[in-house]
């Protein structure tokens, strides 16, 4: 048999999600017997016997249509798929043939991939006087290493790799997580979340967008639980929404039901919003200004009236 | 403003005031898996006020998935009198269509027009903060567990516009696995028939609510399923059009 070569592990960093889907590359996917595939989190010595021959871990390679790979030189990479890791991890990537009970085992054995974590920020805290604003955020692994951007424009700042061989992020961002701003000012924030995955490309992730006005901020009541660790029952960010008022009633096929809702209630101004129950094709809530008109214009024979209701909502409270 | 407090938030909104309304949580629970056939669902006490809102997520979901909220909410009274009212839900998920799994729900009320003995006999007493109105009732109380609202949204639906769209992006890694929605009516959005019955040849679409974990989002989402195959102009084409209001928030 003659071994197979991988030209390394190749993850889409840039995503939301909590895990990422990895392509496990082969420049030359070696003969004989098959080629089989296994990830672990633990890092496994040549020669060391481990993983074991047995391991149920181990996986017959597939491309993305399922199915194996031709042998030896590959033209174009081949890469296995069926393998996500989670953020914040570091996995070993291992490669063999294997014929009965003979082996061969891949190079490099192992493959590694660092899989940054995404940020979230919780938060901006400021000096005395509001003009150093220090951004709150934390990662829970050791892989990732955060950098930092400020800015009074809304714009997501660039953060991807631009080049395989890219070894820490542009200049723009920065190690220090505290920022010169000027109070009164709006700022928006970053984190970004990359790992050094020398010999492969590093990882890149950026967290989301957090504004925040440099000032005292906060403005707003909040109140805990009596829970350990407190759990907040109301908060300055909560959206404080008014189930204004509810009407009901009966329509037989092609009946119709006015409502004036009163109250200042103007569907058109955003700040309100209905809704309408039960589930059905042809019960129709449609609003004008500061009327509902609930209709039932269903065809074919209706046995029974639709008892329909009506949810109104105060969606912004002035 | 004549009696109590008012606070207002960063955003210029009015966080409390006397008019103010919180969302109180009366009850909360599991509904449970089903079939492919079915939906389950809750009753509702017959004890409970007409003005509930049922809210649900996900139960202990796969969050390498994205899942699908069918949800409808069924107030009837027979002829005979009795009164029925039930909250039917079930979450479809990944790629399977059907709506099989279970659903986490609360059941709320706007907490207002209270009196003291909302709040009598908890434990700690008169914990939190309650805000009265100038006639002695409550129009908020932190003692009850309440539904946060985090997002909302409003929608005219229409024949060429579902609404469909990302709209609320998870705060942490967690959040949306804590994230409830307003649980009434995700689902018949659009019906195109295109030949008989018997042949099942249709298009069925349906309005649902997406918790996508795996992009840590939810989005108002369109499912499509279909019978036999399809050609030509349909037969007929019903859609549910009209006004939709969509919430998110905690329960804590």
């Amino acid at each position: 048999m003659a071994a197979p070569v991988s030209n390394g592990a190749i993850v889409e960093d840039e995503t939301a999600g909590l895990s990422v889907a990895v392509n496990f590359n082969f420049s030359n996917t070696g003969s004989g017997g098959t080629l089989q595939v296994f990830q672990s989190a633990t890092y496994y010595a040549p020669n060391s016997g481990l993983p074991d021959d047995n391991d149920p871990g181990w996986t017959a390679a597939a491309d993305a249509a399922g199915n194996a790979p031709s042998d030896g030189v590959q033209s174009t990479t081949f890469s296995h798929v069926g393998f996500t890791q989670a953020r914040g991890t570091l996995m070993y990537y291992y490669s063999r043939r294997k014929s009965a009970s003979a082996v061969e085992i891949g190079t490099p054995w192992p493959v590694t991939e660092i899989v940054p974590s995404r940020a979230y920020i919780s938060g901006v805290s400021y000096n005395a006087g509001y003009s150093v604003a220090t951004v709150n955020t934390s990662v829970a692994d050791t892989v990732t290493t955060l950098y930092y951007y400020a800015s009074t424009s809304s714009s997501q700042p660039g953060y991807a790799l631009t080049s395989p061989w890219q070894t820490s992020p542009s200049t723009i961002w920065s190690t220090n997580n505290s920022f010169t701003v000027t109070p009164g000012s709006n700022y928006y924030y970053w984190v970004l979340g990359w790992t050094h995955n020398n010999p492969g490309p590093d990882g890149a992730v950026i967290s989301p967008m957090f504004a925040a006005t440099a000032g005292a901020g906060s403005m707003g009541l909040r109140v805990f639980t009596d829970a350990t660790p407190p759990l907040i029952r109301l908060d300055t960010k909560d959206k404080q929404i008014m189930h204004y008022a509810a009407f009901s009633g009966s329509l037989a096929k092609n009946g119709t039901a006015t409502i004036s809702v009163g109250g200042g209630y103007d569907i058109t101004s955003g700040d309100w919003g209905i809704d309408v129950t039960p589930v059905d094709l042809y019960l129709k809530a449609v609003s004008t200004t500061n009327q509902i008109v609930v209709s039932y214009p269903r065809p074919g024979t209706v046995p029974y009236p639709v008892q329909w209701r009506i949810n109104v909502f105060k969606l912004n409270q002035a | 403003m004549t009696y109590g407090i008012r606070v207002e938030n960063d955003s210029g909104y009015t966080q409390i005031d006397q008019t103010t309304q919180g969302f109180q949580v009366l009850a909360t629970g599991t509904v449970a898996a089903s079939n492919a056939y079915t939906i389950n669902y809750v009753t509702i006490p017959s004890s409970y006020p007409d003005d509930i809102l049922v809210v649900a997520k996900p139960n202990n979901p796969n969050t390498n998935l994205n899942y699908r909220l069918f949800a409808r909410y069924q107030d009837l009274t027979f002829s005979n009198g009795t009164r029925q009212r039930r909250a039917y839900m079930n979450f479809a998920y990944g790629t399977v269509v059907a709506a099989t799994q279970a659903a986490d729900y609360a059941i709320i009320q706007r907490c207002s027009l209270f009196d003291d003995s909302v709040i009598s006999g908890q434990t700690p007493p008169n914990y939190g903060l309650n805000v009265y109105r100038s006639d002695s009732t409550l129009s908020f109380t932190t003692e009850h567990p309440t539904f946060r609202v985090q997002a909302a949204r409003h929608h005219n639906v229409t024949s060429t516009d579902s609404g469909a769209t990302v709209w609320y992006t998870g705060v942490d890694a967690t959040d949306m696995q804590n994230i409830y929605a307003l649980a009434m009516s995700y689902g018949a959005y659009r019906y195109k028939v295109y030949g008989p019955y018997n042949d099942r040849q249709y298009i069925s679409s349906s309005r649902l609510g997406q918790w996508d974990f795996p992009n840590n989002r939810f989005a108002t989402k369109i499912q499509t399923v279909s019978g036999s195959e399809l050609s030509g102009t349909p037969l007929e084409d019903s859609f549910w059009e009209g006004h939709r209001t969509e919430l998110l928030g905690y329960i804590v």
